[in-house]
């Protein structure tokens, strides 16, 4: 349950935003969320829509939340495999011994202002 | 309405603050290890025996998380080891800044081995990065041989895995293979210890363990590698 803290760290970082542009308010905010953050979505959603109404600069922002899947690069073939489920392996050659490529990700990635 | 790209890191504060640690350890040469598991797989217990049986060899010291009370920190009193509660009122983890803050108070500067025990909880402190060299998950025999995959996260980023109170296991159905082959395909290659705090089964290797991590922190160079 750390998506209220989290969340509260996005909002900071559009509010940074507004003021360095400078710009008065945000209309859509794009978060990108890796599945490897343990980061729930929908919660995440929950707690941005609860807390943005705190500050009229955010107020009627729109979140979009983009999940990043995780990827892995084996080590023995070079292959990169997108995970659908939990094993890590490569899916071109069953080698275990894989690096994380994608999936950490945890950004505020653009957003639309006026 | 204009578009503006943002790119900015939600972790952002807390992974310099925790790099900016990493660095101060790694000038000290401390070595730091983050105990990450659920609640109640015995991470205290363990703490116990492992001051216990070490406090004569480094200066150690430990940092306890938790959501609420100092009962961790005071059973850990009286091994002549330097300890401090964190309580973090409700929060589910502990993070870089609170970390920064005890860990000054409790004087690192002068440990061989700081032991982080954070506040019991598969998820959230999985994302926290606290500086530390590695991350050690534990995991009881009556927990459910599916947790590595129900957590895979954490048990992701584990450096090393400890399977707890294995003196249970004739009293319950846990298999230990089937708990093995779920860890290796969260995460192929983790060791995976298997002790029991009450027995002493297994402690030796866990003690083992924690000796390279010192010695190789004591071997390298002041400002890391390269």
């Amino acid at each position: 349950m750390h998506e209220t803290g989290i969340a509260m760290d996005i909002l900071k970082i559009v509010k940074e935003e507004l003021e360095r542009i400078p710009s008065e308010r945000a209309l859509r905010v794009r978060v990108k969320v890796g599945r490897l953050m343990a980061v729930e979505t929908d919660i995440l959603r929950f707690a941005l829509d609860a807390l943005k109404k705190e500050n009229p600069a955010t107020g009627n922002a729109e979140f979009q939340i983009d999940e990043v899947p995780v990827a892995v690069l084996c080590r023995s073939c070079e292959h990169v495999s997108l995970l659908d489920d939990w094993v890590f392996m490569c899916r071109d050659c069953g080698c275990r011994d894989v690096v994380v490529t994608s999936g950490n990700v945890l950004e505020v990635t653009d957003m639309e202002v006026q | 309405m204009t578009e503006v790209v943002v790119q900015k890191s939600v972790m952002q504060a807390n992974d310099e603050l925790a790099a900016s640690l990493r660095e101060r350890w790694q000038s000290n040469r401390t070595t730091v290890l983050n105990l990450v598991s659920s609640p109640g797989s015995g991470k205290t217990t363990l703490l116990e025996r492992t001051l216990g049986a070490l406090k004569n060899e480094f200066s150690i010291g430990v940092l306890v998380g938790d959501v609420q009370t100092d009962n961790d920190a005071r059973r850990l009193l009286g091994y002549g080891c330097a300890v401090l509660q964190i309580v973090t009122n409700g929060t589910c983890h502990l993070d870089a800044a609170m970390v920064a803050k005890h860990s000054r108070a409790l004087g690192d500067e002068s440990l061989d081995l700081l032991i982080i025990e954070n506040v019991g909880n598969l998820v959230c402190p999985a994302s926290y990065d606290l500086g530390e060299d590695s991350k050690v998950v534990l995991l009881s025999v009556t927990e459910g041989e599916d947790k590595p995959l129900k957590y895979p996260a954490m048990f992701r980023r584990a450096d090393a895995a400890l399977l707890t109170k294995s003196d249970l296991l004739p009293y319950v159905d846990s298999d230990v293979t089937l708990i093995r082959d779920n860890l290796s395909q969260i995460h192929s290659g983790i060791p995976l210890l298997q002790v029991s705090s009450k027995t002493g089964e297994g402690l030796d290797a866990w003690y083992e363990w924690i000796r390279q991590r010192v010695e190789q922190k004591k071997a390298s160079s002041p400002v890391g590698q390269e």
